[in-house]
């Protein structure tokens, strides 16, 4: 599908503007998370989405938008951000986080490459390659973490209850209207 | 929690402490901590417990300013996400060296000083003066004479360990002096913000570490150069070391300015404050 510089731009503010929700929810939880190698994982894991910000914002700034803007998600999406961000129990976390949120945010860039074309949105798609490509790195990571600890691998559903939300979500970008200006 | 038999610390200067698994014992005072002579063998297995937690609390510091303060620029947070990613690894490395040495998670008290104190100052520009122009440089030194201490005994892993980590470090207190620096020319009013903190953490620091041992080792001036410093600020910070190697002690009980010290165990508060009056008069 062909679609605009102006929508693409749109999209990866988007993008930014989840990557940057990510690492607040991750930090937040730093402090908070009793279980010390839970939040020695927290505390490294949310350096790849400041990462990811950093790219998604410098992309921003070649699709004539300011660079480092984000643009908030729709209001289901934001909903979704809101719901993880508000989980308290450990399990529930990491469950929420790396088998709930990082699933859903890897088939949104799924489908963000299905959809691009290659030549054209061709440093778009680099960065996220880049990112799928660190969610292996994550999620692994988890994995090794509930391994050693199974008593963090119970997640109370939290996995589930985000992709519930996500099945009904009709997209994630608010674009703008043909008339509207960017506002951050 | 917090330390047996004694008042708790003042609400005004210490904040809440941060969340800690079972296997933790979190006193309030250095003179509760098992504090063994450092060399000795007991001594060298409680300070990768202590470094540890110390590391764990920097990063819960870096995570907290990336909540608290999230309207800053994009580069300052950008910059603190990866302290706090750099502090979980130093942590994990003091983990594994803990589990290769037989040291149990919890098999000593830890002090929770830096999140707490952190926590209570309101502007990051406070907070940076304090954790990473204070705290973090002072792990600058404390790393740079490690790794000729752990070469001396032969301890290559070590001594790799801490090379690695004053790299980091190097990184922590440059990008905050880069953004302590613009901030004052933007506004040389924010060195106001910087001397409320430096006080504040200055009186939490003699509350928390009275009766503390002096450091063992000197300011490592060629890295501070490297990391921001100025060669004036090096010059006193070298003169506040030397002065407090010769006393012998770690927090100068007598001082009305609370001029704090640096060891292998905490942080010096005071050497900084008046570092950065240097450096803000300079500035303005």
């Amino acid at each position: 599908m062909i679609s605009t510089v102006r929508q693409r731009a749109d999209t990866v503010a988007t993008f930014r503007y989840i990557n940057v929700r990510l690492m607040e929810t991750l930090a937040a939880w730093v402090p908070t998370t009793a279980e010390l190698e839970a939040k020695i994982l927290f505390g490294r894991h949310l350096w790849d989405f400041a990462q990811h910000t950093d790219l998604f914002g410098n992309r921003a700034g070649e699709l004539r938008l300011a660079r480092h803007i984000s643009r908030r998600a729709s209001a289901p999406f934001v909903a979704i951000l809101d719901r993880l961000a508000a989980f308290d129990e450990t399990d529930s976390r990491i469950d929420g986080f790396y088998n709930g949120f990082l699933s859903i945010l890897e088939n949104l860039y799924i489908h963000d490459l299905e959809e691009a074309d290659e030549l054209l949105e061709e440093p778009t798609i680099r960065i996220v390659k880049r990112a799928l490509w660190d969610f292996e790195r994550l999620q692994a990571d988890c994995r090794d973490l509930v391994a050693e600890f199974p008593q963090l691998s119970t997640g109370n559903g939290a996995s589930c209850e985000l992709k519930a939300m996500a099945e009904s979500l009709s997209g994630f970008v608010d674009f703008r209207s043909d008339q509207e200006d960017f506002k951050q | 929690m917090g330390s047996p038999d004694k008042e708790p610390l003042d609400p005004t200067l210490f904040g809440e402490g941060q969340a800690r698994d079972d296997r933790f014992q979190v006193v309030d005072r250095w003179a509760d901590l098992v504090n063994e002579e450092p060399l000795s063998p007991e001594g060298r297995r409680e300070f990768l417990h202590r470094q540890m937690n110390e590391e764990v609390n920097v990063m819960e510091q870096a995570a907290q300013s990336l909540v608290d303060f999230p309207d800053v620029e994009w580069e300052i947070r950008k910059w603190l996400a990866r302290q706090c990613c750099d502090e979980a690894r130093h942590a994990q490395v003091y983990l594994r060296r803990m589990k290769q040495q037989g040291v149990e998670v919890g098999e000593y008290p830890v002090i929770n000083f830096q999140f707490r104190v952190l926590h209570k100052i309101d502007s990051l520009i406070g907070r940076l003066a304090v954790e990473n122009r204070t705290f973090e440089a002072d792990g600058l030194d404390a790393a740079v004479h490690g790794v000729e201490e752990a070469k001396a005994d032969g301890d290559s892993e070590l001594a790799a360990l801490m090379d690695a980590q004053a790299a980091d470090e190097l990184l922590h207190v440059g990008f905050a002096n880069g953004y302590v620096r613009k901030k004052v020319k933007e506004d040389p009013k924010n060195i106001l913000a910087m001397a409320r903190a430096l006080d504040r953490s200055a009186r939490a620091f003699k509350i928390a570490f009275g009766g503390g041992r002096a450091q063992r080792y000197g300011v490592a001036e060629s890295e501070r150069l490297r990391a921001g410093f100025s060669e004036e600020e090096v010059r006193v910070a070298v003169e506040l070391a030397d002065e407090r190697r010769r006393s012998g002690r770690f927090v100068d009980e007598d001082a009305s300015d609370s001029s704090g010290e640096t060891s292998t165990d905490g942080p010096s508060a005071g050497q900084n404050a008046r570092q950065t009056y240097v450096d803000g008069e300079r500035q303005l």
